[in-house]
């Protein structure tokens, strides 16, 4: 099953990360027969439906030092486990739109962005986004059924459709309504972000790491740490040096090297590999690697209803509202956001209205529980050159490497944007009936974008429209570091369509013999 | 002294009569003063009545009773064995509150911990006194039932079920 390849074996393609992206690319690149060296950082775990622990389980916990608008105290939030940051996500599976991916053009010259086109339309990613739609089985297309609808899904739609929004549905998630690419129909367990217990929910760890494994090309190295990527004097890629889970520092010898390992890991790996010949950090020319981050926005509506909810039960996203994904200048910011509804168990909704909320309001808050429906919003993050991920040279992880500095500030357009939705989906519970609605934008970020972009002039960015490093002909990046916009929708659907692309270009180009 | 809401807790087993609520581990108060916390390893009883009547005064559900509050006053000392600055933080703002704060009224106690608010000796207390939302024994009080997979999940259990939407539309 599990295949096993030598450190000096340069023949394999090391892929690093096993996410949406690395999982997805190492099972594709498997099923063409290439040999695939997996590295992910963290271990696998039990999935309980404990949210708390589960969440302290899988999350990358290594230090950080954040500035900006984000909340210093609370981690930068992505997974560090077999399946990576997939294992705990939502499961809303939507594509990004037209305009999103010429987000420059459409937007116009928004002043203190660094807004850009991508060098790949929607039209070129379709064929990819339909193959993504159906391997993860996505509710409401191509003849999958949608989930049953439960309370807060249901409140959120009637909400929308009192206030005149006509795009709401009962989702499309990539959770099974019926069993689908052998793994299980969903059986409301409502702990979808906590990890998927029967892997009813599309996760890497459920469907593409297993693929990856069964095609008897691909060996998964859990616990080893990617710490530098090498290269030859010819500035290819030829190696990747990590760290296993004894402490030894181990060197994998690549013909090729795919980075899926998020949008503060990938970019900090490529300036950790900073060497004579690329000394910004590999592939780094244009000195694009770590800027323009995105954190997509996101933000809470809770409202307090007239009659129970019960919103823990059932899948945890549900319900969208898709109408305000629309680019409408009208509204006196560029780009658009989702809403969605959200469970939330009791033990995260103490923090969820307010996290310094106490006293006696806020226990009579906690006591609503029952009565308490709840939706977020995701919205467009516009893409900033000095929102960036760099090297903290006074901080070493455990490894004795410089952490990430992560900086993000808001943009007045990701205000205006947040502004809007909130109070829009207020007056759809206030549409309900709802006696209090409390709203926040999160200060959490759990979308990591832009980091490593696309484009189609070398100077402009780190990648092309194939992910291909534009310096390093052999490096490629599979995750959202890649995305030039972040768009309204969650990211993991356009990441596992880039990661096919990617896997059928890396394919093609290895049998001619051209990588 | 605990002022017990006693208006509250009738209507509370109202409810469970009319069974809206689970009746499982609801402790009613009928002792009316603080139980002592005699056992603990690192702060002395004053500090424990402190600490205990801080945290019902963070999250008052007078109905709960003490023993949720309680774990979260054994958490802090069990953490304050571990964590020497922990400890010296709590020890440090535990002198910044009035020295009657555990027989002062709910009203009073809520304004000498305003006056800490947003202080890490207040941030640790809340975050402390937040853990009683994390017991399953407080669960039933709230109507949340906690994890299904014992059960198999709800997909064979209503979970569309509005009626008073659907009553306030008519």
């Amino acid at each position: 099953m599990s295949a096993r390849f030598d450190l000096d074996d340069d023949t394999v393609v090391v892929v690093i990360g096993s996410g949406a992206g690395g999982a997805t690319l190492a099972a594709e690149l498997g099923r063409a027969g290439i040999d695939v060296v997996c590295l992910e950082a963290g271990g696998r775990v039990a999935i309980e439906q404990d949210l708390p622990t589960m969440y302290g389980r899988v999350k990358w916990a290594e230090p950080r030092r954040v500035t900006g608008d984000l909340n210093a105290h609370l981690p930068v939030f992505h997974g560090r486990t077999v399946g990576g940051t997939t294992v705990v996500w939502g499961g809303v599976a939507l594509r990004l739109q037209a305009h999103e991916f010429a987000a420059r053009t459409s937007y116009g010259a928004v002043p203190g962005t660094s807004l850009a086109d991508w060098p790949l339309s929607l039209a070129e990613l379709d064929p990819w986004y339909t193959q993504a739609e159906q391997r993860l089985g996505v509710t409401g297309l191509h003849g999958n059924p949608f989930l049953p609808e439960h309370n807060n899904a249901k409140l959120l739609q009637i909400g929308a459709e009192r206030r005149g929004y006509r795009a709401v549905s009962n989702g499309h998630l990539a959770i099974n309504a019926v069993p689908h690419d052998g793994r299980p129909a969903c059986r409301q367990f409502g702990f979808c972000a906590g990890g998927c217990v029967i892997g009813a929910k599309w996760s890497a760890l459920h469907a593409e790491i297993p693929r990856a494994l069964v095609s008897g090309h691909c060996e998964l190295r859990e616990q080893v740490m990617a710490v530098g990527i090498e290269h030859d004097g010819a500035g290819r890629a030829n190696g990747v040096v990590y760290v296993d889970a004894q402490g030894r520092r181990q060197r994998q010898r690549a013909r090729v090297v795919c980075i899926a390992a998020n949008g503060i890991e990938t970019p900090r790996l490529l300036l950790l590999s900073a060497s004579g010949r690329f000394p910004n950090g590999l592939a780094n020319g244009s000195g694009q690697v770590g800027r323009n981050y995105m954190t997509d926005l996101l933000g809470r509506i809770i409202g307090l209803m007239p009659g129970r909810v019960d919103n823990y039960r059932g899948t945890t996203y549900t319900g969208l509202v898709a109408d305000s994904m629309a680019h409408d200048p009208e509204r006196g910011f560029a780009g658009g956001y989702l809403f969605a509804s959200r469970g939330i168990h009791l033990p995260a909704y103490f923090n969820e209205v307010r996290e310094d909320g106490w006293g006696p309001e806020y226990a009579q808050v906690m006591e609503a529980y029952p009565n308490m429906a709840s939706a977020a919003f995701l919205g467009e993050d516009m893409p900033v050159a000095d929102n960036r991920v760099e090297l903290d040279q006074t901080m070493l992880d455990q490894y004795g490497n410089p952490v990430p500095s992560i900086h993000k500030h808001w943009h007045a357009n990701d205000r205006a944007l947040t502004m809007h939705a909130l109070e829009q989906g207020a007056e759809m519970f206030r549409a309900l009936g709802a006696r209090e609605v409390f709203t926040r934008l999160s200060d959490v970020a759990i979308h990591h974008l832009g980091t490593c972009r696309q484009s189609a002039d070398p100077d402009t960015g780190v990648v092309d429209a194939h992910g291909r490093a534009h310096e390093v002909p052999n490096l490629f990046i599979a995750d959202g570091s890649q995305f030039v916009s972040s768009g309204a929708a969650p990211p993991t659907l356009t990441v596992v369509a880039l990661a096919l692309r990617q896997a059928d270009y890396l394919t093609r180009a290895l049998r001619t013999g051209e990588l | 002294m605990h002022s017990v809401d006693v208006s509250f807790s009738l209507a509370r087993r109202r409810l469970i009569q009319a069974g809206l609520i689970g009746v499982t581990v609801v402790r009613v108060p009928f002792v009316l003063a603080s139980p002592v916390v005699r056992d603990l390893q690192v702060f002395d009883v004053p500090s424990a009545q402190i600490l205990l009547r801080a945290m019902h005064s963070l999250f008052p559900h007078a109905v709960l009773g003490d023993p949720p509050y309680v774990a979260c006053v054994r958490a802090i000392d069990a953490r304050a064995q571990q964590d020497v600055a922990y400890r010296e933080l709590i020890a440090a703002g535990l002198a910044q509150l009035p020295t009657a704060f555990a027989t002062l009224d709910g009203a009073a106690c809520t304004a000498a911990l305003a006056e800490q608010s947003g202080t890490p000796f207040f941030n640790a207390l809340r975050s402390a006194a937040g853990a009683i939302y994390r017991d399953p024994a407080v669960w039933p009080y709230f109507g949340y039932p906690g994890p299904s997979l014992g059960f198999g999940g709800y997909v064979d259990r209503p979970i569309l079920d509005l009626a008073w939407l659907e009553a306030a539309a008519r």
